[in-house]
């Protein structure tokens, strides 16, 4: 059994407390989108529940406006 | 009021407060300065008969869309803070749908009972005029490469 695939990392935003989540910055979003843009779960990515909550709102937003993809293929 | 007088379209209205909105639109790669300014002529026209005020208009210029939106695979962005009654997104959302030159439209209301006293207009005729051409060094998105993004492999998806 390998329960870690992953391993976990210091949040993006825990090491830069100024970043506000925003669904008008791309750039920052994508640091929580995998390559194939998918939003990467807070099991990984180290961000707190209510940070995650914020992001997938925003990723959600930003897709609608083409800043964000959808998908990758 | 809106041409509708006497009758109240916005809960806000009752109270005399209003709400702040923020719209980003997608325009066709197309358009042009004129287009632009007509564009917000008429906006500013809606937002006259709803008693709603532009805070803030500004140009992101010509993006990159992550993906095609009606067969174009680029967009100007423009970006609107207003503030109104619930009453004008509808009719704003009426107009977009109509306007041919807008490829996507989003809003997102940012607060909620402001005194409009509180919150001055920022928008001048330079402000409009800037907004019509696209900021002087356009910020053009790059293309998702996955080699550009440090630890990516980490995220890499497992399906395909």
């Amino acid at each position: 059994m390998d329960e870690k695939k992953y391993s976990r990392r210091a949040s993006l935003l825990a090491v830069d407390k100024t970043l506000v989540i925003d669904y008008k910055n791309p750039q920052l979003l994508r640091a929580f989108l995998t390559d194939r843009g998918k939003i990467v779960p807070a099991r990984i990515s180290g961000v707190s529940a209510r940070q995650q909550r914020q992001i997938t709102k925003a990723i959600k937003r930003a897709r609608m406006l083409a800043l964000v993809p959808f998908t990758v293929s | 009021m809106s041409a509708t007088t006497g009758q109240v379209l916005s809960h806000g209205a009752l109270r005399g407060t209003k709400r702040e909105y923020e719209t980003v639109t997608i325009l066709a790669p197309s358009t042009n300065k004129t287009d632009i300014l007509e564009l917000v002529g008429k906006v500013q026209g809606i937002f006259k008969d709803f008693d709603a005020s532009l805070l803030q208009i500004e140009n992101w210029g010509s993006r990159t869309l992550a993906y095609p939106i009606r067969r174009s695979k680029t967009g100007v962005y423009l970006y609107w803070r207003f503030l109104g009654g619930s009453d004008i997104i509808r009719e704003l959302d009426r107009n977009f749908e109509i306007a041919t030159a807008i490829l996507r439209y989003h809003t997102v209301k940012i607060d909620e009972d402001i005194d409009p006293s509180a919150r001055p207009s920022e928008v001048t005729e330079d402000l409009l005029n800037a907004a019509a051409e696209p900021p002087p060094e356009p910020v053009v998105e790059p293309e998702p490469e996955p080699s550009e993004r440090q630890s990516s492999r980490r995220f890499n998806d497992e399906d395909e």
